[in-house]
């Protein structure tokens, strides 16, 4: 029986690791989210742990005494259209380097990835003073194009391993069937690779949805504040709203992990899809 | 209907020519076979015929229009690859659909011709059916399906059954033959399997590093190879040589030593005595006998492999030592290895070839 207690242990030992493990990622959420629901003393007393009394005041007070609504739209509009232009150019870009015979492909790849090296503080003043010529200081474009921009080296360079992924014989049978590139490109190459196209969009969407820095500098007003900046501009002159702080927060993350288990359940059927060998 | 001839053909990768001014024709409703090992250039004789890959230098020329320029699409040819290519997030019905779809065909054309050409090649109750959930043998029924719902001029086939095991390989043969029968197209096709070649063919071109080494019809292939490579090459097992040299010319002879041969057969051209030569025989033609057999000769039997209706056996002839010859004997001889053995090459149907410049002799 010996065998017996040995497995139960090793199974209750990785258990108890897995619990670790998951308490460690989930614990600030859980704080955040037990933060959200304390009022007044309760805030800054530990214990208890859990909210004598559950409230709902600060989710109220984000949208009543701040232009959250507008905020979340703001980002909204940003890391979408964020997403949309950077997977519309890159996958375009992706498709070419993969599969159309173009000289100096390594080179290039090479340079795109170079610039996403540049760590954004070396870049955001020169960026600012091009916004600022173009005339789209504080708006939502100022963030777009320079989301659009920081990511494309991402997008370029997932999208082009999946496509490359893609046995060149149906790059062929396709060309032989009367399809223009462009043709191929819709109509067999972005299905073939729509894992790689929603996981390159998750991340896509939650780079411009954290960005601070960038949003920071370029945005000025509730105009084309994003949530980030929005947030960090609750604290007042006397206090800080740690409770309003908490609760906008659980507002902004919970379209984020919705978003990833939407995606997700996509990216496992298209993982498990298993027939590029056709 | 087409008639394909390629002039001068030429095709370089960088530096290196892979296709070297390839002169042929390929008459209409032929079936015509490209056969060489791998490497020879066959799959790019191909896809230059196709459009896949620009043309280096010479002409492909479809019914007497040159075609260099035009795209795949625009060429009316339709391709059948190794690995089938079929789209694999598409259903059976849309993946034999899909030319007609580019051409933007109405729906119920579409449905009907998809459904007549699934009938045809039977596989009318997998129509809803994707890629991943088919046998290799339906797969390739669906690869064919799409390529003939085009109604292509040309048919290209590039090693279309090798992903297929042995037995239904034969089968599919078979029906390829039979298909090309009824759709009356013609069909290029690559092979690397001279089995494949000579049971399919119309035509076989044998390619060697991107030169055509022979040209004909199958049987031509088998009873006049043109040089050593494509008497090597073709049939199965292999040829047996055996380096010698003229030791008389009237009557014409020629042998290593005590293994003299006097071909009966009409020489053209006789060389002078000495010169160095290369003796073929297909091993299907040298029979091989425990008894001494008339005009025979001794050898040591090395290895002997039953076939079924006869028994191949390897031997080193008597004199001709660290030489191995393979030879026929029917079923009912009990020979061993180790054990003395008389051959006899059938002398119509020996080969001879120039030891220096390897082209047949006669």
């Amino acid at each position: 029986m010996k065998v017996s207690t040995d497995k139960i242990l090793k199974r209750w030992g990785i258990l108890a690791l897995l619990a670790l493990v998951t308490l460690y990622c989930l614990g600030p959420f859980i704080w955040q989210l037990l933060t959200s629901l304390k009022a007044g003393v309760d805030l800054t007393r530990l214990p208890p742990l859990l909210p004598p009394a559950p409230t709902s005041e600060n989710y109220v007070a984000v949208f009543e005494e701040h232009p959250f609504l507008r905020i979340i739209m703001n980002s909204l509009v940003v890391a979408t259209s964020s997403t949309v232009l950077s997977l519309f150019v890159g996958s375009l870009a992706a498709f070419s380097l993969a599969k159309l015979p173009i000289r100096g492909k390594a080179v290039f790849l090479a340079f795109v990835l170079s610039v996403s090296m540049f760590p954004p503080i070396s870049t955001v003043s020169p960026l600012y003073l091009i916004i600022r010529t173009l005339g789209l200081r504080d708006t939502v474009w100022a963030l777009i194009m320079t989301y659009t921009t920081f990511t494309l080296p991402l997008t370029i360079w997932i999208l082009t391993n999946f496509f490359r992924q893609i046995p060149h014989e149906i790059y062929l049978a396709a060309r032989v069937d009367g399809c223009t590139r462009f043709q191929i490109f819709y109509k067999i190459f972005i299905p073939l690779a729509a894992p790689g196209i929603f996981a390159t969009a998750i991340l896509v969407f939650i780079f411009s949805w954290n960005e601070f820095l960038f949003a920071l500098t370029f945005t000025s007003t509730v105009n084309s504040r994003t949530i980030p900046v929005g947030i960090a501009l609750f604290p007042g002159i006397h206090e800080v709203p740690w409770g309003e702080i908490a609760a906008a927060s659980v507002v902004v993350t919970v379209p984020i992990i919705a978003l990833v288990f939407v995606f997700q359940k996509r990216i496992v059927e298209g993982l498990t899809m298993g027939a590029l060998k056709g | 209907m087409a008639e394909i001839i390629l002039k001068n053909l030429s095709k370089r990768f960088g530096t290196v020519e892979v296709i070297k001014s390839l002169d042929l024709t390929i008459a209409d409703r032929e079936f015509f076979t490209f056969v060489g090992p791998s490497g020879c250039g066959k799959s790019t004789v191909l896809n230059l015929i196709a459009g896949l890959e620009d043309v280096t230098e010479g002409t492909v020329v479809f019914d007497g229009k040159v075609i260099n320029e035009l795209s795949p699409g625009a060429r009316d040819v339709a391709m059948v690859f190794q690995s089938y290519a079929l789209y694999p997030h598409m259903n059976v019905f849309e993946n034999i659909a899909f030319p007609l779809r580019v051409r933007k065909e109405k729906q119920a054309t579409i449905t009907s011709e998809v459904n007549r050409i699934a009938g045809l090649l039977g596989i009318g109750d997998q129509i809803k059916k994707v890629p991943r959930e088919l046998s290799g043998g339906q797969r390739q029924r669906v690869a064919l399906g799409r390529a003939m719902i085009r109604r292509p001029k040309v048919f290209l086939m590039d090693e279309p059954l090798s992903n297929l095991d042995a037995r239904l390989r034969v089968g599919m043969r078979t029906e390829l033959k039979k298909l090309h029968r009824e759709l009356g197209i013609t069909i290029v096709y690559v092979t690397h399997d001279q089995e494949e070649a000579m049971s399919l063919s119309d035509k076989v071109a044998v390619l060697l590093e991107g030169r055509v080494e022979q040209c004909a019809v199958p049987i031509e292939l088998y009873e006049r190879p043109a040089n050593i490579f494509v008497a090597g090459f073709m049939g199965s097992p292999a040829m047996n040589f055996i380096k010698g040299s003229v030791t008389s010319e009237e009557p014409f002879r020629v042998g290593p030593g005590r293994l003299t041969v006097e071909p009966k057969i009409k020489i053209s051209s006789k060389r002078p005595v000495g010169t160095e030569v290369v003796i073929g025989m297909r091993p299907e033609d040298v029979e091989v006998s425990k008894a001494p057999l008339d005009g025979g000769y001794e050898a040591l039997c090395d290895v002997v492999e039953p076939a079924g209706p006869f028994q191949w056996v390897e031997f080193t002839p008597e004199g001709l030592e660290g030489k191995r010859i393979k030879g026929k004997a029917p079923v009912e001889e009990s020979i061993n290895p180790g054990e003395r053995v008389f051959f006899s090459p059938a002398w119509d149907r020996v080969h001879l070839f120039d030891a220096d410049n390897e082209k047949r002799i006669f």
